[in-house]
């Protein structure tokens, strides 16, 4: 009796020792999420840690900075928003690199919301553009010039500053102007464009090997701001105008 | 007070484990008190410290961390084994990251409490010296399996994984990233090397039911599904084994349940994901049924011969 005991349990060391690894416990879940919103009570000691951050955060964003004449919105081929934008980055990538620089561009899609008329502050500029993009100078041959065209023309979401377009019905380019001037192929032109689309952002995979000009050591957030206090500071409004510089022609 | 709102249906999920058991004797064996966890759970908080303002639309008014931690602690008062954890992209989308670069974030999780969280791509936004000025702050861990840091001034700052001891339970967690190459400004990441997260789970699996750990969670910042054939978390769940729960992030699904997905061996893993911008707080409460150990029992066999 007592032997056939050992060898029962003998026979279960066995079973365990050559049998796979067994899992030792076993479980049922039950999920059920939580909606967080303002109408449940603030925790204090979080509060408390937030308060002097806050502080500094609501004191910087309620700035003042300028007006819009109306609300500044994007849509596809030519937008108000999207000139504006272009054509302040055209100024403001002249102004930091110490030259002029020939053109300004921006995808409509980095332009998160419009800028709506009337008093401008710091933190419409933060919903603008939340990201923390830079600008860089670039400098186009004849051919990347034209693939920034054709993009334009194929995706209908970039805004150029300083030219104008003519298109044919089928979506090619027919015409191009740049400053007033006929396109000119045996020279090059300079470009101020976020980092963002400089290095292939959106679909720009062609400025991946355009010439680095200069990488300019601005925030684009800052650089917008600043072209709105000054324009500001000379009376002025933030504006744009639709005014046809993408033309489809038959 | 508490609006617990009815999006986030019940589920009961069956468990797994049980029925290699069937058939032996366990009846005399000692079966302990069930024990039980629950995991609270958070991905892409982007920075949104406060509540949505005013005008964002269907938005305003949701989220907020003054908020969220309240219900934390009143998930603590009530329960015993709790684990908090998030899924990464805790930086960018407010001025508070643009002015404070994480500080605030870091500082208030780890007022929290939260165990761990993994990295997103996103975290990376002011670049590697920028999530290191960070880290400071931070009293949790920073799991990642599939990004090696070795060349980089990150080195030795994370762990694959970890495994937190709540009551009898042992509960191994590991974290997986994202491909950061064309997400990510390759100056913001440097030499940091992305590395097969299918093969990392498996080897980190491996690792974790070595160390005999009840349950195996995946933070995942993978993103939930894609069409083509990048990895996601329902492709992860349906190539590895051993995975009991895979939280994730990087797409901002919000998901009423838990998606259950077949291991390649058949057994049920759970991926939850709660949106962005700590909108929801996940929760997945387990009860665990616990069995003597077949050492003990050998000890036990030792002690009649």
């Amino acid at each position: 009796m007592w032997k056939k005991n050992v060898l029962f349990l003998l026979s279960l060391i066995f079973l365990f020792s050559c049998s796979p690894k067994i899992k030792k416990t076993s479980y049922k879940s039950n999920a059920q999420g939580v909606q967080v919103n303002k109408g449940i009570e603030a925790d204090s000691a979080i509060s408390a840690m937030v308060k002097p951050y806050k502080k500094k955060v609501d004191a910087e964003m309620h700035q003042y900075i300028g007006k819009a004449a109306k609300t500044l919105t994007v849509q596809p081929v030519e937008s108000t928003l999207g000139n504006f934008v272009a054509d302040l980055t055209q100024e403001m990538g002249s102004a930091y690199l110490g030259q002029s620089v020939d053109l300004g561009a921006i995808t409509i899609g980095g332009l998160r919301t419009p800028l709506t008329e009337g008093p401008l502050e710091v933190e419409d500029i933060f919903e603008l553009m939340p990201f923390e993009n830079t600008i860089y100078i670039l400098r186009l041959n004849a051919q990347q010039l034209r693939e920034l065209f054709d993009y334009l023309v194929k995706h209908k979401n970039l805004a150029v500053s300083n030219s104008v377009v003519v298109t044919s019905r089928k979506g090619e380019v027919k015409r191009l102007f740049i400053g007033g001037q006929p396109f000119d192929a045996n020279r090059t032109y300079t470009l101020a464009i976020s980092d963002y689309l400089a290095n292939g952002g959106d679909k720009m995979r062609f400025l991946k090997d355009a010439e680095r000009v200069k990488k300019l050591n601005v925030l684009y957030r800052d650089a917008i701001i600043e072209y709105i206090r000054k324009l500001d500071a000379e009376g002025k409004v933030a504006d744009a105008q639709i005014e046809g510089r993408v033309k489809i022609q038959d | 007070m508490i609006n617990r709102r009815s999006f986030l249906r019940k589920s009961l999920i069956g468990g797994a484990g049980v029925s290699l058991l069937a058939g032996l004797p366990l009846d005399s064996w000692a079966e302990e008190k069930g024990v039980k966890l629950t995991v609270l759970h958070t991905n892409d908080t982007h920075s949104r410290i406060e509540p949505f303002p005013e005008g964002s639309g269907k938005l305003s008014g949701l989220g907020g961390m003054a908020q969220r931690a309240t219900l934390i602690k009143k998930i603590r008062a009530e329960e015993e084994n709790v684990l908090l954890l998030d899924a990464g992209d805790i930086f960018q989308g407010t001025p508070y990251f643009n002015y404070f670069g994480g500080e605030l974030e870091y500082k208030l999780m780890s007022e929290m409490g939260y165990d761990a969280t993994t990295l997103g791509n996103h975290d990376f936004d002011n670049g590697l010296e920028g999530l290191k000025k960070q880290l400071p702050h931070a009293r949790f861990d920073f799991l990642i399996a599939n990004y090696d840091f070795s060349d980089t001034i990150l080195k030795d700052n994370f762990k694959p994984y970890k495994i937190f001891n709540k009551g009898a339970l042992k509960i191994g967690v590991f974290g997986l990233g994202i491909e950061l190459d064309g997400l990510v400004p390759n100056v913001n990441y440097g030499k940091t090397l992305y590395l097969d997260p299918v093969l990392k789970a498996k080897g980190m699996v491996r690792k974790l039911k070595d160390e005999e750990c009840d349950l195996i969670i995946c933070l995942s910042h993978l993103g939930y599904a894609y069409e083509d054939n990048t990895i996601s978390d329902l492709k992860l769940a349906a190539k590895v084994d051993g995975i009991d729960l895979i939280i994730g992030g990087h797409t901002h699904t919000f998901l009423d349940k838990p998606t259950v997905v077949k291991s390649p061996s058949g057994n049920k893993v759970l991926i939850n994901q709660v949106g962005w911008s700590g909108i929801n707080l996940g929760r997945i409460d387990f009860n665990f049924h616990r069995k003597s150990k077949s050492k003990v029992t050998r000890s036990e066999v030792v002690k009649v011969s």
